[in-house]
């Protein structure tokens, strides 16, 4: 079973600027939550810290049981979280496969003891297009593609938890509509999910409760329809 | 015709002890982002411990084969044992300070060889059933070459292997191009590196090991190696293992024809080459354009240099005061020892002015020093020039020689320009080295003394002062000036300079010359109080003596590597006739950069950050 995320006073710094003021939030296990916010609002540090990816963070971070506030990011990436950055950070010159290889964890250690239902075959399933795609190195293949074998990378690893940066930004609205399908399958698996998003349509499909975030402070937290109710608070601090 | 084959085949041979050393470094760069300097010594403590071994073992075929595997494999281990007392604690600092420490850690393994093996050269081994000589083409070739040219693709097939079919393969291949991103797929990192460093050092080890029965084993193989290891890895393209095994085969031939066209010049050759390399392709061969843009931003060094304060000006007056009474102690040796020592806080400083404002990390700022001595010693000696027009020109002249390094190394940055500049202090050496129908050679330019005015102990001591504390002050003052922010601006940002306007390369270029010019004029009034100029003024060692007197001294801050290279080079003079005293500053080095990573500056505000801790 997923574990809950919870998230309280997070402070995070970039050098001396600090991105993140007091931010707290919560994940259920198998909720999808959604994180909103302009251009730097701090989505991304959001969830970089809460892998453990910033240079300096405060705060209460548990995932279950554990306090992983001091933890180092691989640790956190061992214990359930899953990471799926931004920029995507496909290994460009590893092959697709290999792509998916590094992903996976030494099977001895599977943090909680769950039995990983991913492999190669399961993921081709869910991302049909990367099976042709195996031998191909990562930097040759499209954007969309590449957003999808991130994905997929980070689900080698078996997450209970998965944190997605962004994952429909620069894609091809047809292929936006493949990765919405894809994202409500793994909800279904009962994966939680914390999505950051730009994209409000794409968000509310998938999301249960939303943050709203707005220079690295907390603005709205409630349930996705909430939000859409929320025209005022919309146009406040998500519109551009 | 078969003279040519043979001499092609004996460059293809000597190709395989460098591509084994050069993988090694390459596969160590690649993951830890790391220049590890230490990788010499593990070059050179394979052929010791081979010779060891194969005195005892190596009668019978299979006796010396393992003798050579088992001694590359211990070697391995003493590199583990550095990556974990060392290396692990320096990841995440700047660049600098982990070239220092590695170089520290060399000067170390460098003298426990010397230790337990003595100064004399070692003669290598035979190798059983490998000790004749095959005839091809009517002419002789050792046996034993035949099984180096195929033992290079023989371990590139493994490395291959290892790299493409196997999941550590997979992870260090991941680790080069993104380490963030593979510790956030639950890879542990400091595992990967540890048993990457263990293979970068058994290779170069082997490497060492491999060539003992050819070339046996010296103390100097290990700096000598690494020039050439170095021109193989950029190259080849840092962090390519075909690109090192194209580099060295390139290389190794260069070295075996050019010695029949240019035998003076060898090594200028190979210079060469990796400066036209690095100028077309300056990620090298095979490297990756790509390759290195996911690094995370190691800690900078973004020092600010707060303007003087009373505490600083009056550190001034004081030094000052006490350089002008020194004569009167009438104690001639310390006069002798103080200019030495403010010629090479000079130099220090000028290199500082690059390494900290600029954040331009120079291995070859000697040559500039050197360039300036020996534009002094030859317009002495050949132009019968007075004192004061060499001192005019010499300065001009290394300037004008940092105008064409700074040309090429400015495109580079980061360690390639480190590795840039080395290789251009390495052709400048070579070129006085071997030059010595004009510049002596080893033997040097004698009888460079100042002018008859200043032939006085005293005069000179006060021509010297003045001179090297006012360029002292000059480049402290160049460092407040808008020239000063612009270099500064540079190097913490350099979009965010260019979006000011500032044309961030000319900006480094001129500094170079600014730095170089006054390293020229350190070096000028050297020649003229030593009398000579020897190619050592040049050398690596030099740099490297200036690089540690400033990392000693701390680079974040003005007066420090004053200090530093005052410290350094007072007790150069007191502790070099100890026989360990390279060891021991390798040491010293080590701990300096592991405790204080902000060097003598630092140690007040570590010992306060440790009060406050226990209070
Ligand atoms: N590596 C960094 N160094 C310094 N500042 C950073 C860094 N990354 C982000 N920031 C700053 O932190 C703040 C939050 O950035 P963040 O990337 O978290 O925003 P975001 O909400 O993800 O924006 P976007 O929608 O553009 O991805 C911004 O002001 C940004 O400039
Ligand atoms: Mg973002």
């Amino acid at each position: 079973m997923a574990e809950p995320l919870e998230v309280q006073s997070l402070n995070s710094y970039y050098g001396s600027a600090q991105a993140l003021f007091d931010v707290s939030l919560q994940v259920a296990p198998g909720e999808a939550v959604v994180l909103l916010g302009r251009n730097g609002a701090g989505k991304s540090t959001t969830l970089k810290s809460i892998m453990g990816l910033v240079p300096r963070r405060e705060g209460r971070l548990r995932f279950g049981e554990r306090d992983i506030a001091a933890m180092q990011a691989y640790r956190i990436a061992r214990l359930g979280l899953g990471y799926v950055p931004e920029e995507r950070r496909v290994f460009a010159a590893l092959t697709v496969e290999e792509n998916l290889l590094v992903g996976q964890k030494e099977q001895t250690k599977s943090g909680d003891g769950r039995t990983n239902p991913w492999s190669f075959e399961r993921l081709f399933q869910l991302f049909p297009n990367l099976a042709e795609l195996r031998g191909r190195l990562g930097g040759h293949i499209s954007g969309g593609e590449q957003q999808m074998l991130t994905i997929a990378r980070t689900l080698m690893g078996n997450p209970s938890l998965l944190l997605l940066d962004e994952p429909s930004e620069g894609l091809a609205p047809i292929i936006v509509q493949q990765l919405g399908a894809a994202i409500k399958e793994l909800k279904d698996m009962g994966l939680s999910l914390l999505l950051s998003e730009q994209n409000l349509k794409f968000a509310s499909a998938i999301g249960d409760r939303a943050y709203v975030l707005e220079s690295g402070h907390v603005r709205f937290a409630g349930t996705v329809d909430q939000l859409l109710a929320d025209e005022e608070g919309r146009r406040r601090w998500l519109s551009l | 015709m078969g003279f040519y084959v043979v001499q092609a085949l004996t460059g293809l041979a000597s190709a395989s002890a460098l591509f084994l050393a050069a993988a090694g470094l390459s596969i160590i760069f690649g993951v830890t982002r790391i220049v590890n300097f230490a990788h010499g010594v593990f070059y050179m403590l394979g052929a010791y411990m081979a010779w060891t071994l194969t005195s005892q073992f190596g009668d019978s075929v299979l006796g010396f084969w393992l003798a050579l595997i088992v001694a590359s494999l211990s070697i391995g281990v003493v590199g583990l044992l550095v990556e974990l007392t060392v290396l692990r604690r320096i990841y995440q600092a700047p660049e600098l300070f982990q070239l220092t420490a590695t170089f520290g850690v060399f000067l170390i393994l460098q003298d426990v060889t010397l230790a337990i093996w003595g100064p004399e050269d070692l003669l290598g081994p035979r190798a059983p059933m490998l000790d004749g000589s095959v005839t091809v083409l009517g002419h002789p070739l050792p046996s034993y070459d035949l099984a180096l040219i195929v033992l290079g693709p023989l371990v590139l097939a493994g490395l291959w292997f290892l790299f493409y079919r196997t999941r550590w393969g997979a992870l260090v291949r991941a680790a080069t191009e993104d380490r963030e991103m593979l510790g956030a797929l639950g890879v542990n990192q400091r595992l990967l590196f540890s048993t990457v460093f263990f293979l970068g050092t058994a290779l170069a080890a082997f490497g060492g090991a491999a060539q003992l029965p050819k070339g046996g084993a010296d103390l100097l193989m290990g700096l000598n190696i690494l020039a050439s290891v170095f021109v193989v890895v950029v190259v080849g393209g840092m962090g390519s293992i075909p690109g090192a095994f194209l580099a060295a085969l390139l290389i190794a031939q260069l070295n075996a024809f050019g010695i029949l066209i240019f035998p003076q010049g060898t090594l200028v050759l190979m210079f060469l080459v990796m400066a036209v390399v690095l100028v077309i392709r300056p990620k090298g061969l095979l490297g990756k354009a790509e390759g290195a843009s996911r690094i995370e931003s190691r800690a900078l060094i973004e020092a600010a240099y707060p303007a003087p304060g009373v505490w600083e000006r009056s550190f001034w007056a004081l030094a000052i005061a006490a350089l002008a009474l020194l004569p009167l102690a009438g104690d001639a040796f310390a006069l002798v020892l103080t200019k030495d020592i403010l010629l090479f806080v000079l130099l220090a400083a000028s290199l500082h002015f690059l390494l900290g404002p600029g954040g331009l990390v120079s291995f070859g700022h000697a040559a500039f020093f050197g360039c300036g001595a020996y534009a002094a010693a030859l317009l002495v000696t050949y132009a019968e020039s007075s004192m004061v027009l060499a001192l005019l020109l010499a300065p001009l002249l290394a300037g004008c020689v940092a105008i064409i390094v700074g040309w090429f190394c400015v495109r580079l940055s980061g360690v390639y320009f480190a590795m840039l500049t080395l290789a251009f202090a390495q052709v400048l050496w070579s070129i006085v080295f071997q030059w010595t129908s004009v510049t002596g050679g080893d033997d040097g330019l004698l009888g460079v003394w100042p002018d008859t005015w200043a032939n006085d102990d005293t005069v000179f001591y006060y021509l010297v002062t003045v001179l090297a504390i006012g360029g002292i002050l000059l480049l402290r003052q160049a460092v407040h000036s808008p020239f000063g922010f612009a270099t500064r601006a540079g190097r913490d940002s350099m979009l965010r300079a260019e979006a000011l306007g500032l044309h961030v390369k000319q900006v480094q270029h001129v500094a170079m010359v600014f730095a170089g010019a006054l390293a020229g004029l350190a070096g000028a009034l050297y020649a003229f109080s030593k009398g000579s100029a020897f190619p050592d003024y040049m050398g690596i060692e030099m740099s490297f003596d200036s690089l540690i007197a400033v990392m000693l001294g701390g680079v974040q801050s003005l007066l420090g590597p004053l200090f530093g290279a005052g410290l350094f080079s007072w007790a150069a003079h007191e502790l070099s006739t100890l026989s360990y005293w390279r060891g021991i500053l390798g040491l010293l080095i080590v701990v300096l950069v592991l405790a204080f990573p902000r060097g003598l500056a630092g140690i007040p505000a570590a010992f306060r950050a440790a009060r406050e801790r226990l209070a």
